[in-house]
């Protein structure tokens, strides 16, 4: 990767999608006033307002957390640490590096087409984004922790360490099996 | 009390941070996670209220018997495979999924089954798969990962749910 500064990890969003969200609002309690009446609606409104309380100082500090790992996960390293991988070890660097490369779809897609013009393996890449989607850090301390709480935060983790290694796994295995059948064949 | 020790943990884990960049990168390093986090926060400000008070009237409106009966604790790998799907389908980012496995605690689905749920957000993806993995890595390489992630959903709710026994 070149020396280019790095592109900052949200930038999509904008008030249209603010608007969006107040009509689908809008949309939602209209049409629970009409199912349900007035009194559910106000029990959602006093259910939120308590999520909400608990939230705010959560929030702030996975925020302020994100912000700042951001600045010290060397990106470059990263992408030249898949990019020479390969086998068995490659799944499992692969595995431990998605889990470590903080930021959305956005962030990580950019990284996925680097890594594979610099030649890393579809299975190393499939193991990367599966293990990027379930493990990715930031979200379990920007979203997992705050709405979920530790104790179901940890199960979940815990459960989803070894999908990655078995997305990249099963991957190999029918490459593998594909390529003894072709070799039968000729 | 339990969730206020994770709050405290949170905080520290800020102050450790900071501390590390200042030791580290200096104080541009410190000025660039501020503004690294003020990025963050206006994309959160711009949703979070707003997503999560549709989730929770959303699912306020849906009966309690529904919810258990479709994906509660006695559902098992059915309810699982329900919410992988149903996880699989929601049509955005953590911004609405992590609100909405929230709201569900409360209305008798199993916590496996919220792990099924999430899993199923996050592997199978469909509007991630529509808007960033067909353009960017094409047809044949996202089928080859969605053929691997089928029943990565079923795994982790089943590990998930021996450990929520354990615990």
């Amino acid at each position: 990767m070149d020396d280019k500064p790095e592109p900052p990890l949200h930038r999509r969003a904008g008030w249209l999608n603010t608007i969006i969200w107040l009509c689908i609002i809008v949309a939602v309690a209209g049409l629970c006033w009409w199912l349900k009446g007035l009194s559910t609606l106000e029990l959602a409104i006093k259910s939120y307002a308590d999520q909400l309380l608990m939230l705010v100082p959560r929030m702030l500090a996975a925020l302020l957390i994100s912000g700042f790992i951001q600045v010290l996960v060397p990106r470059r390293l990263v992408a030249k640490w898949l990019g020479s991988a390969a086998g068995f070890k490659g799944i499992f660097i692969a595995a431990g590096v998605g889990a470590l490369t903080p930021g959305g779809p956005m962030l990580a897609f950019p990284l996925v087409i680097v890594l594979r013009n610099a030649g890393a393996s579809t299975i190393s890449l499939i193991t990367f984004i599966t293990s990027w989607a379930t493990l990715a850090f930031h979200r379990i301390l920007m979203w997992e922790l705050p709405f979920l709480g530790p104790e179901f935060a940890l199960v979940r983790y815990i459960s989803s360490i070894p999908l990655g290694i078995i997305a990249g796994l099963m991957l190999m295995l029918a490459t593998w099996l594909t390529a003894r059948q072709k070799a039968g064949n000729t | 009390m339990k969730l206020d020790g994770s709050l405290i943990v949170m905080w520290a884990g800020v102050a450790v941070l900071i501390l590390v960049t200042w030791r580290k990168k200096g104080w541009i390093g410190v000025q660039e996670g501020f503004t690294g986090t003020w990025g963050l926060s206006k994309t959160v400000i711009q949703i979070i209220p707003f997503a999560l008070l549709a989730a929770t009237i959303f699912t306020q409106m849906i009966p309690q018997s529904v919810i258990a009966g479709l994906i509660g604790e006695d559902t098992g790998l059915t309810g699982m495979v329900i919410a992988a799907v149903a996880g699989g389908m929601l049509p955005s980012g953590p911004f609405l999924s992590f609100p909405l496995a929230m709201t569900l605690f409360g209305t008798g689905a199993g916590q496996a089954q919220i792990v099924s749920f999430l899993t199923g957000w996050s592997v199978y993806a469909f509007y991630r798969v529509i808007v960033w993995e067909l353009p960017s890595m094409g047809v044949r390489f996202t089928a080859q990962r969605l053929a691997v992630s089928i029943f990565l959903p079923i795994i982790s709710g089943c590990i998930a749910g021996l450990l929520f026994q354990l615990m």
